[in-house]
C-alpha cells in the first residue's frame, strides 16, 4: 500500500492548518508525525483517511485520489485518540467488531464471529467470547483501545493511522498498548503514528516527520532524529521530552520576536521563536538534504554549509 | 548525595502529614483511598508524588484541605501547615487557610475556573476574600499576577474558554500564587498539554517558586517528568507510599519493585529502541482490604512473607522503602534478593 501526499494544504476558515506538505508513505515502514498542539498532525491524518477535504494539493492511495467523505479503503484504518468516543454505546463490542469485519468482505456471520474472537484474543482481551457480549461502557479505556486496534487490524488492514492512541491512558496501560502495537507489526501492519513525545515516536517508528505550524521542518530515520536533531525546532522538542537519563536540564535560550520584517506568510514558521534567526529566515526557506534527511532551515543551505557555520 | 537531604532536614516543615487517611463511604462500601500516610514537605522543597490512576494521589491532594464532599468522604490523622492543624478544623478556619497558606490546583484547569466569570474577577475574588484590598486594587493585583505567570494584563478580561489550554493552566497558577502561599499543590498540572507547552509552564512555576519561596507538591503519573523537576519523590501505590527518596537516588537506584517497574514502563530516548517494561496485572482496587504487601500480586520478586505480613515504610539514610527485600529484620530467601538487586 502506497500513500502519497503532494503539496497538501488545508485551510480552516482562512487559517492555514497544513501548508505544502509532501509525504510518501509505504506499508512496511512505520512513520511518526511529531509536533506540538496545532502543528497539523491530526489534520493530516484525517485528510489521509478522507475525513477532511484537502484545500490544495493531492492525496493518493494506490494512485487513486482520496475524496473527502468518500469510502475508505479496507487496507487503511484508523485508531483514534479517545477510546471513549470511538464506539456506539448502544451496540455490543461483538456487534461493532463483527460488522466491521463483514463490511466489504464475504465473511458470513459465523466466520466473522470466529475471527472476532480470535482477534480479541490476539489483542489480549480474555475471555474473548465473553467480551463480545459487553457494551463499551463496561470496558476500561485501555480495553476499549484494544478493541479499536482489533477492529483496525481485523479487516486485513496494511496501514493503520493511530492518532495519539495512548495519550488518554494510564502509564501501565499505555505501555502495554504500545507493546501491542509493536507486536502486531508481525501481521505486516504498518503505522502512521501521531504523538508529541519523541520517546514514544522512537519506540514505534522507523521514520520521524517533525511538523511545526503545519509545515514539515525535518524528516529522517527515527534514531538519528532523536540522537542528533538538525532543525532548531526538533532540538527544542527533544529538550522538552522528559528523559531520566539526561543530567538536570540546562535551559536553552527562549526567544519571542514580534518585530519581523516583510510578509509573515513567507517567513520560516519558526522564525519568531528560533535562537538561530537571521534575515534569511524571512524569505521562503527551501528544503535541504542533510545527511540523508530533509531539513527546512537556512542553517543547512548550501552557502551556509560550505562556509561551515552550521550548528552541530 | 546525603548533603542536600541533611540540609532539607534542618529547614522547617511546610506540611506535615501524620497517619493521614482519606476514606470514601459509598453505601455499604468503604474505599480507603489514602491509608495512614506520613510525610514531611520542607520549606522551598519540590516534592513529586507519582503513581497510577486510582492509587489515591488526587484524594491525597483534595483531602488535605477537605475539598471532598463531607457526606461522602472523611479524613483522619493529622495535617499540619506549619503548626496549624487542619484535620478537625472548622470550615471558617479552612477557608482562611485555602489560597492564603495552601493552594491546591486540581486536575484539569477548567475545573478550577468558573466558565461564566472573567479570569481577572475570579482572581480578584480570591484576593478580596483574604485581604482588605478594595475591588479596584484587587483587580490590579490580579493583572499583576497574570503578568507574573507570563500572560498579558488584558487576559484579566478574558473568559476561560477564550484561552488556550496552556494559558488556562497559567491563569490557574496565577490564582494559586496570588497570595504568595507557603505551599502549592499541583495535581497533574500539565497532563493535557503537549511537551513544549508543558516545559514552558513548568519553567514558569519553578521561577515563581524561586521568587516567592513556596514549597511545591507536584502530583503526576509521569515519573520521567518528575525526575527532572523534583528534589524528592514519593511513590504511591494502593493508597500508601511505597518509596520516598531524593530524585537522584530514585532515578539511579530505585529500591521498591514497583518504582523500578514504573521507571521502566516509559519508552526511552536512548538505548535499545524496543526496550520497554510493562507492569503486569491491574492496580490494587481500593475497595478491597487486602493483607500483606498490596503490590505482591503484580511483583516478580514476591516472597512468602509478602502476602503474610504488611511491609512498613522504613527510613534509612534519608530514603524510605516499604518492601521486605530491603528490611533487615526479615530474612527472605537469597534468590529473591539477588533478583531484586540485579
Amino acid at each position: 500500500m502506497i500513500i502519497d501526499l503532494e503539496h497538501v494544504t488545508k485551510d480552516f476558515r482562512g487559517t492555514r492548518a497544513v501548508s505544502d506538505v509532501s509525504l510518501h508513505l509505504e506499508s512496511g515502514e512505520n512513520v511518526c508525525l511529531v509536533g506540538e498542539s496545532g502543528s497539523g498532525k491530526t489534520t493530516i491524518a484525517r485528510m489521509i483517511m478522507g475525513l477532511e477535504k484537502v484545500s490544495g494539493g493531492t492525496i493518493t492511495v494506490h494512485g487513486k485520489p482520496v475524496q473527502g467523505g468518500g469510502r475508505l479503503s479496507r487496507e487503511l484504518q484508523m485508531v483514534f485518540q479517545d477510546p471513549f468516543s470511538s464506539f456506539n454505546p448502544r451496540h455490543t463490542i461483538g456487534y461493532a467488531l463483527i460488522r466491521a469485519l463483514q463490511a466489504g468482505s464475504d465473511l458470513d456471520r459465523r466466520k466473522a464471529r470466529e475471527r472476532a474472537v480470535d482477534l480479541l484474543d490476539q489483542v489480549g482481551l480474555q475471555p474473548a467470547e465473553e467480551m463480545l457480549a459487553r457494551y463499551p461502557d463496561e470496558l476500561s479505556g485501555g480495553q476499549r483501545q484494544r478493541v479499536s486496534i482489533a477492529r483496525a487490524v481485523g479487516g486485513g488492514a496494511q496501514f493503520v493511522v493511530a492518532d495519539e492512541p495512548t495519550s488518554m491512558l494510564d502509564v501501565s496501560v499505555a505501555s502495554r498498548i504500545l507493546q501491542l502495537l509493536r507486536d502486531l507489526m508481525r501481521l505486516n501492519v504498518s503505522y502512521l503514528f501521531i504523538t508529541h513525545n519523541l520517546a514514544v515516536a522512537r519506540y514505534i517508528a522507523d521514520r520521524i516527520v517533525v511538523l511545526y505550524r503545519g509545515e514539515i521542518v525535518e524528516e529522517g530515520p527515527a534514531d538519528e532524529i532523536v540522537s542528533d536533531p538538525k532543525h532548531p525546532y526538533t532540538k527544542l522538542l527533544l529538550e522538552c521530552t522528559p528523559d531520566p537519563e539526561r543530567p538536570k536540564r540546562a535551559r536553552t535560550e527562549r526567544v519571542a520576536r514580534t518585530d519581523l520584517p516583510g510578509d509573515p506568510d513567507l517567513w520560516c514558521p519558526y522564525a519568531d521563536r528560533c535562537p538561530y534567526f537571521t534575515q534569511e529566515c524571512t524569505a521562503p526557506v527551501e528544503v535541504q538534504q542533510v545527511e540523508g534527511r530533509r531539513v527546512r532551515c537556512t542553517l543547512y543551505s548550501p552557502e551556509r554549509m560550505s562556509a561551515d557555520t552550521a550548528i552541530r | 548525595m546525603t548533603a542536600p537531604v541533611t540540609a532539607a532536614l534542618d529547614t522547617p516543615a511546610s506540611l506535615t502529614l501524620h497517619d493521614f487517611s482519606v476514606t470514601y463511604h459509598r453505601g455499604r462500601h468503604i474505599v480507603e483511598a489514602v491509608r495512614r500516610v506520613n510525610l514531611t514537605v520542607r520549606r522551598g522543597e519540590v516534592l513529586g508524588v507519582v503513581g497510577e490512576s486510582g492509587c489515591g494521589k488526587s484524594s491525597l491532594a483534595l483531602g488535605l484541605l477537605h475539598l471532598l464532599p463531607a457526606d461522602k468522604a472523611s479524613v483522619g490523622g493529622s495535617v499540619k501547615i506549619g503548626s496549624h492543624e487542619l484535620v478537625g478544623a472548622s470550615s471558617a478556619e479552612l477557608q482562611e487557610v485555602r489560597w492564603r497558606d495552601v493552594s491546591v490546583v486540581p486536575q484539569s484547569a477548567m475545573n478550577a475556573l468558573s466558565p461564566v466569570l472573567r479570569i481577572g474577577d475570579q482572581i480578584a475574588d480570591v484576593v478580596r476574600a483574604h485581604t482588605q484590598e478594595s475591588k479596584r486594587s484587587a483587580r490590579r493585583t490580579a493583572e499583576d499576577v497574570l503578568v507574573r505567570v507570563g500572560l498579558q494584563p488584558e487576559h484579566a478580561r478574558s473568559f476561560p474558554h477564550e484561552l488556550s489550554g496552556g494559558m488556562r493552566q497559567r491563569a490557574v497558577i496565577a490564582m494559586a500564587i496570588a497570595l504568595e502561599p507557603e505551599i502549592v499543590i499541583l495535581d497533574e498540572p500539565t497532563t493535557a498539554l503537549d511537551v513544549v507547552t508543558q516545559q514552558l509552564v513548568l519553567e514558569q512555576i519553578m521561577e515563581l517558586r524561586a521568587e516567592i519561596g513556596f514549597s511545591l507538591v507536584f502530583i503526576t503519573h509521569d515519573l520521567p517528568l518528575l525526575l527532572e523537576w523534583s528534589d524528592r519523590i514519593a511513590v504511591m501505590y494502593a493508597g500508601g507510599f511505597v518509596e520516598i527518596g531524593p530524585q537522584q537516588q530514585i532515578a539511579e537506584n530505585p529500591l521498591h519493585p514497583y518504582t523500578r517497574k514504573l521507571l521502566g514502563s516509559f519508552p526511552s530516548l536512548r538505548g535499545q529502541r524496543d526496550e520497554m517494561a510493562t507492569i503486569p496485572g491491574q492496580p490494587w482496587d481500593l475497595r478491597r482490604r487486602g493483607r500483606g504487601c498490596l503490590f505482591a500480586p503484580r511483583c516478580d520478586a514476591r516472597m512468602d512473607v509478602c502476602t503474610a505480613e504488611t511491609p512498613h515504610l522504613v527510613t534509612e539514610d534519608g530514603r524510605a522503602v516499604a518492601c521486605f527485600l530491603h528490611h533487615n529484620n526479615v530474612s527472605p530467601d537469597g534468590a529473591a534478593i539477588e533478583g531484586a538487586t540485579a
